[in-house]
């Protein structure tokens, strides 16, 4: 080739690479000009505002961390150490409390994906019917659920009321679901131990310890059997407290004990067939079936091929789920608590993230709201942060 | 292929032709939308609630002023009306529902002080109910001008009270009175082996706390604004009054049985309650009217609210207020004295969703019966409760928003039997002074 004709080739390469840059900068434009526009620039003014008091009204003054100080900070009275915002502490608890859900959803929406993958006539109907709820008005599902969770009329009190009558008036019947709910109750607390010194094992393997394996399975047994022997001494107790709580069913949202469990429960039901399951089902799919082939003629069973070949496979998508989740389960509570309590009783259901609603565009004081936004932010950010550092060690990238 | 090229091109100019265009038209849009202008005309913007009064009001304004026109901008909650200050497109005219609010925008110097125009555009502000004042002054200066009230009074079903062989209450019954007759007036039926409640003989809004403050005398905050009095015995003693009416005597609903027992199902108000016979009695104001009328089957009638040793009852009125940032201030202060003139007062006295404020006999005559409901004969009844009424106190030391969080809160607890109600008046008091003197040392928290 000449060097003429290598010239043009070159001129006409570059010129295309030009053509596809100027291309790829077009695409990006919007999305770029609007996130500069909409995020970029008010992140930076309510990161300025933190330290300011605005009150929309007059121009922001400049107060330092008093935001801050009188955001987090403490003082004594009478001996005592007092929050300079009481209520604040309260809902970092609350929100932080509604955040049980994230692990229990997450597993359901794992088995809703499991029992979706499955090779059946219609399943895209079952997918359709799992994913409903997604589509559906937020605000309606949760008017609907205030309605369920009524404590007079409500549909889960009164099934609750009519399973009580018909179990109780039989005491056979009432020893055998007092048994059923011991063995449920015992295997998901075992499981909960067993998950936790998962993390022992896995702190175990990365010192070398070579038993490990032996170890967790030896602390399990015994945490188990230690569990159910513990809720059989208490076998009459539990029957008095399932008959009480069946026969005289919880004021769910109206009380100050239920009222958060009442929104676990609610954004578990949510949470089980909706993104978090389609993303669940699209990892599943991407496993390749060699490795169940594989893992078959090594003689695994169904239990073995999902700890060996599934779980690991999926973890990635694990990963991803629980990382958006807590950033998610942070920057929540605002629907459930304008929708359905009020925030209420007594503050039960209060968010952080509707106190920097109620904080911003009910009290109009923006600095200080800022500071609570930037508060969410570091927090979410840290634990980001651990969790990549932690999750990254564990996850399986094929 | 050179087609192919120029036909993509030709869409690529189309397609940026197209957003540009968008992007003027939305802008002329938003322009006209915030500054709308006829020839020969002011036009100016009144923020206030959809009453279908709105119409009729502005209807008869601009018959007589045919050079200003009027836009009713639905809505006027603090932070439609922020935004809009904030953007520079501010209502001419606009609604603050509560002194707190009024206090809010004036301490904040957005609102037109309207003392100097009051000769000029004749504002009969001396002609006012005295009670009204919170609503009228901040600091001694005019900021806004109310343009209707009402007393709360209660309501009361009267067939209910005939099929009990109950007497109709008279106006200045007592709580004692009102106890006994809800007592007879509550109901129960047995639902799978439980007691369930048809039927409650009172209602009282959880959060109109003002009642039994004031019931024995007590007030929410010291003169001076600067402590919080809930811990006194007499707020106490009608707190714990309020309590028992609920927790010891069961004739006000709690929050779980009136969701169950309104038709809605989860949700019940004071007015559908008691529209459905569901509570006997419900305490609430003169607004009420407008929906009890409509239902032709419900036989009601009104009284004055039940008092303590202290004759009181809250007062809920609306002020309009002028923004110094207005940019048609005259046709502002036209409307504004408009709102006060007879005949604008008289469309509202016939429309009787409140009590007009101008308080002259010729007002009063046509607000207190209106020939085309002629059922309610008792509108008298609300004027005269004027005497008694009170608008809710507020301290110049602590957001109304936290006093709201802290009772609200406090009582949450009362009414779950977490605490006594003068454990939860105590806590109410120790919390606001706490509140009260962080926002003395520190007023950046006050806004």
């Amino acid at each position: 080739m000449s060097k003429h004709k290598r010239q043009a080739k070159k001129t006409r390469d570059m010129s295309s690479r030009r053509r596809e840059t100027l291309a790829a900068l077009g695409f990006l434009a919007p999305n770029l000009l609007g996130f500069l526009l909409f995020t970029s620039v008010p992140v930076i003014v309510s990161l300025a505002m933190a330290f300011c008091h605005w009150n929309i009204f007059k121009p922001p003054t400049w107060v330092g961390f008093d935001n801050f100080t009188n955001l987090l900070g403490f003082h004594r009275e009478a001996g005592k150490l007092i929050a300079n915002d009481p209520f604040f502490w309260q809902y970092v608890y609350n929100t932080v409390f509604l955040m049980i859900g994230i692990p229990v959803g997450m597993a359901g929406s794992l088995i809703v994906a499991l029992l979706m993958n499955q090779k059946l006539k219609g399943i895209a109907v079952f997918r359709t019917i799992y994913f409903l709820p997604t589509v559906c008005s937020g605000v309606a599902l949760l008017i609907l659920w205030k309605y369920l969770f009524n404590a007079d009329i409500g549909l889960i009190n009164k099934s609750l009321r009519l399973a009580g009558e018909t179990i109780y008036s039989n005491k056979l019947l009432a020893i055998g679901f007092t048994i059923l709910c011991a063995v449920i109750i015992g295997a998901i607390v075992t499981a909960v131990i067993a998950m936790l010194l998962s993390l022992l094992r896995w702190i175990l393997d990365k010192l070398d310890y070579g038993g490990a394996d032996a170890l967790f399975k030896v602390l399990v047994v015994i945490a188990g059997a230690a569990i159910f022997i513990l809720i059989g001494a208490y076998g009459r107790s539990l029957y008095g407290a399932l008959n009480a709580f069946m026969m005289t069913p919880p004021k769910w949202l109206d009380t100050v004990q239920w009222a958060k469990p009442s929104l676990i429960i609610m954004g578990v039901w949510g949470g089980l067939g909706g993104f978090n399951m389609i993303l669940y089902l699209a990892a599943l799919q991407g496993v390749p079936s060699s490795y169940y082939e594989a893992a078959e003629i090594d003689g695994a069973g169904p239990w073995g091929k999902f700890w060996s070949v599934t779980w690991p496979m999926i973890s990635p998508t694990t990963f991803f789920v629980l990382i958006m989740s807590v950033i998610g389960g942070f920057q929540g509570g605002f629907m459930t608590a304008d929708v359905m309590t009020g925030g209420g009783p007594a503050g039960s259901t209060t968010t952080v993230e509707y106190y920097l609603y109620q904080t911003a565009f009910q009290k109009f004081n923006m600095g200080y709201a800022s500071a609570i936004a930037w508060f969410l932010f570091a927090v979410i950010f840290i634990l980001t942060l651990i969790t990549w550092k932690l999750g990254g060690r564990v996850v399986t990238y094929d | 292929m050179e087609k192919n090229s120029n036909f993509k091109n030709v869409l690529r100019v189309a397609g940026i032709a197209a957003a540009v265009a968008a992007v003027v038209v939305m802008g002329i849009y938003l322009y006209a939308t915030a500054y709308p202008t006829v020839k020969g005309k002011t036009i100016i913007r009144w923020c206030v609630d959809p009453s279908p009064a709105r119409k009729e009001q502005i209807k008869l304004f601009e018959a007589e002023h045919p050079d200003i026109d009027v836009i009713n901008d639905p809505g006027a909650d603090g932070q439609r009306l922020l935004t809009q200050l904030a953007g520079d497109v501010p209502p001419d005219v606009m609604a603050l529902y509560e002194p707190q609010s009024i206090r809010l925008f004036a301490r904040n110097d957005v609102l037109e002080d309207l003392t100097p125009y009051v000769k000029e555009y004749g504002l009969p502000v001396d002609k006012l109910y005295p009670c009204l004042k919170p609503y009228i002054y901040y600091q001694g200066k005019i900021v806004g001008i109310p343009e209707n009230c009402g007393p709360f009074v209660l309501f009361y079903n009267k067939k209910l009270f005939r099929e009990a062989g109950i007497p109709y209450p008279k106006p200045n019954w007592t709580w004692d009175e009102c106890l006994a007759v809800a007592k007879k007036l509550t109901k129960y039926k047995i639902v799978d082996g439980r007691e369930v409640p048809i039927r409650k003989g009172l209602y009282v809004n959880n959060t109109d706390w003002w009642f039994f403050i004031w019931m024995y005398g007590g007030h929410m905050f010291s003169p001076d604004g600067k402590t919080c009095t809930m811990d006194s015995p007499e707020v106490k003693r009608g707190i714990r009054y309020w309590a028992d009416l609920r927790l010891k005597y069961h004739v006000l609903p709690t929050s779980s049985e009136a969701q169950s027992m309104a038709p809605t199902g989860a949700w019940g108000t004071d007015a559908l309650l008691f529209r459905e016979s569901m509570v006997a009695m419900t305490i609430s104001g003169r607004w009420l009217s407008i929906q009890y009328r409509e239902q032709k089957d419900l036989d009601w009638d009104v009284v004055s609210v039940p008092h303590g040793p202290n004759r009181i009852t809250l007062l809920a009125s609306k002020s309009y207020a002028i923004p110094k940032s207005c940019r048609n201030k005259k046709a502002a202060l036209t409307f504004i004295r408009h709102l006060l003139s007879k005949d604008n007062q008289m469309l509202l006295a016939n429309y009787g969703d409140g009590i007009p404020t101008l308080n002259t006999p010729e007002v009063q005559k046509a607000f207190s019966y209106n020939p085309e409901y002629p059922n309610e004969k008792n509108n008298q009844l609300h004027m005269n409760e004027m005497k008694y009424a009170h608008a809710p106190e507020f301290s110049p030391y602590i957001n109304s928003m936290d006093v709201g969080a802290v009772v609200g809160r406090e009582l949450d607890n009362m009414w779950l039997q977490a605490q006594t109600p003068d454990q939860a008046c105590d806590k109410i008091a120790k919390r606001i002074n706490a509140i009260i003197c962080r926002n003395i040392a520190n007023p950046n928290f006050l806004n």
